[in-house]
């Protein structure tokens, strides 16, 4: 019974833990890497382990893991910090690398380096690494060059850094020039990298566009110099550190020796006439130069003293001395001087109660200058009191270490009163006003990392051409439709009105057969021929279809179009006595029968005359 | 012949295409992003105004620039460059808290005139879009009027003619007002009508001469419209309705 609650209690303490952990683990991470994952064996590699996030001043007990056992270790361990302010928020990591190279062909694991953080054991992951047999020639840029990478030098070309001192406070800046050493020809291949800084906070000071030569005697030889940069380093830790090589990749020229055996041969084209010349790359590097840096005396510390180092002046301003309430004042403290003045942290200013104040707006202004950098950081906060009466801001005290006196100095300022009035009650209320205090409270927010579209000026808006174009085009369309249908209606759709125009001229021509039809005596033929003139001008004229065509429809359309009785029944007349003449019995005389042509035509005319009278 | 109208609407439509510029742009926008974040905003600036003299734009440009600038302390750049981002993209709302998170901090406080409902539609209705999309509105409406006209000339019957005339006249009228919104909005993008004020402090002038009385002063970061400029001097006006002549070298425009 006793035994299991022990456990339970285990269990449940466990549990709390890794729940924390998993907590803060959010912040905190601490993780290993690889610049490759793969190397040929006799290559070098890197291992780093980091812990990134949260305060470093709370780790111990870093704990390698055992590496010589697969590895071999080249350097190492070096540490570097780095401190990054993200819109405000300050991140920092400090990460420790070793180079190594590989004993054996295989596949390898490295093992999880451990660390104690806020009393909680972090661990990295593990990582594999992969290292096969050697290949000759690979990893290097294909080309004839590459057959005499090893060529020797010796002091015809090297590179050296140069500091100027070795021994520094911490936080004193060593200026480091590196500088080119040549007596051949040489090009420079690829861009100059820096080291990565472990443990300094470093600050370009010079880079030269174009390499300049100055002549310099070194150990005994002249060289041409040429200066490739200056750099200052801030040491941000105390202890023996040291400043990593400097690499630069450059282009040799260098006679081609010739080994033919003959001994005759060779001295015959030793002859400069015959000599050839080739490029060879080379990497030059310089040594690591190690630096002691000394912690700053503990005698005489300040109690507000935060690190900085240098020498500085400061000056504190208060733009006004009385105001009303709810309006804004600006205290002003101004930095100036030398040393690192981009790491320089906003000064301790205690602000009375009833006062608003925000984040300072920093003003940085900062360059190389006599070995280190100078220039001033300005820090402005804006202060709203809300209540009338008489405040006064406490002086404002600044420490730093200064190096040409070895010793600390404080600046004080005077303290300042504020004399403020009752509020403008009316303006107090104006809501810009009071959202614009509101807005003193926060911070803009986060850059955007996507570029967006970057395009040129202008060119978001549409061409002149396309615009006119996909505006011209549906009306072109248009008036191409319209012509079309016009066209389309005038084949198949006025049939009718055709059919009417033509009429008249069809009946005419059909009379006028009928006339020949009668000459000839074909009388059968003479009556179809008028009756079908009749017919086809009564169908025709008043557009009606075949199946309606009677008498009496006839009439009654002629009427309905509002032509007289008198004419509709002269047509009716005629239509009649054809009709008779066609399918009586009886054979009607000459008379009889010209007199039928005469009616019919009479009714065309006098018909046709009536309806175009009603159309007009 | 056939050939030649081809070529000619090929090229059409591949003069809209952006032309895509080498990657270095894009790697030095990252760089300066970098910078931004190790807090070196000074570098970060001439890595941004860098891109920007080459005259590449974009609304995140202008944008992270605003931010570096104000990070930097430097209050007017800042909102000058945020106007510029809200300028492309007038409703974005991260660059109008940062506008206002920089305005906060200057001196100058201008309550705007209150705008008639009908121009607060406008201006509302013609930022909510893209130039684009108006473009493509009006031309689509375009196409409905010309359908219409067709309708109403093609066919006979008078139904159809009468709804034809009816829907030719709101496409028209839709038409028209597309277009127009496109227009201002083109006209809003490349007028640079705004300036900000860029001195810490700068006297207005009541008239357009060196001896003429100083009517008021504004402050580094003040949004103003200008009206008219001679070169040297500038006739600009505050949201609030006041005007009067400030040295042109004294506002930059957006």
């Amino acid at each position: 019974m006793y035994a299991r609650a022990c456990i339970c209690l285990c269990l449940l303490v466990v549990l709390v833990a890794s729940g924390a952990h998993s907590l803060f683990a959010q912040e905190v991470q601490f993780t290993a890497g690889v610049n490759r994952s793969e190397v040929a064996l006799g290559e070098q590699f890197q291992v780093t382990f980091t812990l990134a996030g949260g305060s470093l001043k709370q780790y111990s007990d870093f704990r390698a893991p055992d590496l010589n056992k697969d590895f071999l270790t080249l350097a190492g361990p070096s540490t570097s910090q780095s401190m990054q302010i993200i819109n405000g928020r300050m991140s920092s990591s400090i990460s420790w690398t070793y180079v190594l190279q590989g004993r054996g062909v295989g596949t390898f694991t490295i093992p999880p380096a451990t660390l104690k953080y806020e009393g909680q054991t972090l661990r990295t992951n593990t990582l594999r690494m992969k290292i096969s047999r050697a290949v000759p020639g690979t990893g290097q840029p294909s080309g004839r060059s590459e057959e005499h990478r090893d060529i020797d030098l010796g002091d015809n070309l090297f590179i050296r850094a140069i500091p100027n001192k070795r021994t520094v406070f911490l936080g004193e800046p060593i200026t480091v020039t590196y500088k080119l050493y040549s007596r051949v020809a040489f090009q420079l291949d690829s861009p100059i990298k820096l080291p990565r800084m472990i443990g300094f906070w470093s600050e370009d000071v010079e880079t030269p566009r174009q390499l300049r030569p100055s002549i310099e005697v070194y150990n005994g030889k002249q060289y041409e110099t040429y200066m490739m940069r200056k750099v200052l380093y801030f040491p941000t830790q105390a202890g023996s550190l040291t400043i990593d090589p400097f690499e630069v990749a450059i282009n040799v020229r260098v006679r081609k020796r010739r080994q033919t055996g003959d001994d005759y041969f060779d001295r015959f084209f030793s002859d400069p006439f015959f000599d050839s010349y080739e490029n060879v790359k080379k990497t030059l590097m310089t040594g690591k130069i190690p630096v002691t840096v000394k912690p700053l005396p503990e005698e005489n510390k300040p109690a507000g003293f935060t690190g900085v180092v240098g020498s500085y002046e400061m000056d504190v301003s208060l733009d006004r001395d009385s105001l009303k309430a709810n309006e804004t004042a600006a205290l002003k403290v101004v930095l100036r001087g030398r040393g690192n003045i981009r790491l320089l942290d906003e000064p301790r200013v205690t602000f009375p109660t009833g006062i608003d104040h925000y984040d300072p707006t920093i003003k940085e202004d900062a360059r190389p200058a006599d070995g280190t950098m100078r220039g001033s950081k300005s820090f402005e906060y804006l202060l709203v009191p809300r209540f009338p009466g008489r405040v006064s801001i406490p002086p404002v005290e600044f420490s730093y270490f200064d190096l040409d006196r070895k010793r600390y100095v404080t600046h004080t300022s005077p303290s300042f009163t504020l004399q403020i009035a009752e509020g403008d009650v009316v303006r107090q209320a104006g809501d810009l006003e009071q959202r614009m205090i509101d807005y003193l409270a926060m911070d803009v927010r986060p850059v955007k990392n996507n570029a967006g579209s970057l395009k040129r000026e202008n060119s978001g808006v549409a061409s002149l051409q396309l615009v006119l174009l996909l505006y011209m085009l549906p009306w072109v369309a248009c008036i191409g439709a319209l012509i079309w249908k016009r066209r389309y209606d005038k084949l198949h759709s006025d049939i009718v009105g055709l059919k009417r125009r033509r009429a008249t001229r069809v009946a005419e021509r059909r009379l006028s057969r009928s006339k020949a039809f009668l000459e000839r005596g074909d009388i059968e033929a003479y009556y179809l021929e008028i009756a079908r003139a009749l017919w086809g001008y009564a169908q025709d004229s008043l557009a009606l279809p075949t199946s309606q065509v009677t008498i009496l429809s006839v009439v009654e359309r002629l009427e309905a179009r509002g032509v007289h009785h008198s004419t509709a029944t002269k047509l009716r007349d005629a239509l009649n006595s054809v009709e008779y003449a066609r399918f009586s019995p009886t054979r009607a005389s000459e008379q009889e029968m010209r007199a039928l042509y005469d009616t019919a035509k009479e009714a065309i005319i006098t018909a046709e005359q009536a309806l175009r009278e009603r159309t007009v | 012949m056939n050939r030649r109208v081809w070529s000619f609407t090929l090229l059409c439509f591949l003069s809209i295409i952006p032309r895509v510029d080498a990657g270095d742009l894009r790697e030095r926008y990252d760089e300066a992003l970098g910078k931004y974040r190790e807090a070196r905003y000074l570098e970060a600036i001439t890595l941004f105004e860098s891109i920007c003299s080459e005259g590449h734009t974009s609304f995140e440009l202008y944008y992270n620039l605003g931010n570096a600038y104000y990070k930097n302390g430097d209050l007017g750049k800042g909102i000058l460059n945020f106007e510029r981002a809200l300028r492309l993209e007038p409703r974005n709302p991260d660059a109008m808290h940062n506008l206002n998170v920089v305005r906060a901090r200057t001196r100058d406080r201008v309550e705007p005139m209150p705008l008639i409902f009908f121009v607060r539609w406008w201006n509302d209705l013609k930022q909510s879009y893209k130039p684009t999309v108006f473009l493509i509105w009006s031309t689509v409406l375009f196409w409905c009027l010309a359908i219409a006209v067709f309708v109403f000339f093609g066919f006979k019957a008078r139904i159809t003619r009468r709804l034809a005339l009816l829907s030719g006249i709101v496409f028209a009228v839709a038409f028209t007002i597309s277009f127009l919104l496109y227009q201002f909005r083109i006209t809003d993008l490349n007028e640079h009508r705004f300036a900000v004020v860029m001195e810490s402090e700068v006297p207005v002038l009541s008239a357009p001469d060196e001896s003429a009385i100083e009517s008021f002063v504004i402050h580094e970061g003040l949004t103003v419209e200008v009206l008219d400029s001679d070169g040297t001097l500038m006739n600009i006006r505050l949201a609030d309705g006041k005007s009067g002549w400030v040295p042109a070298s004294a506002v930059e425009r957006i």
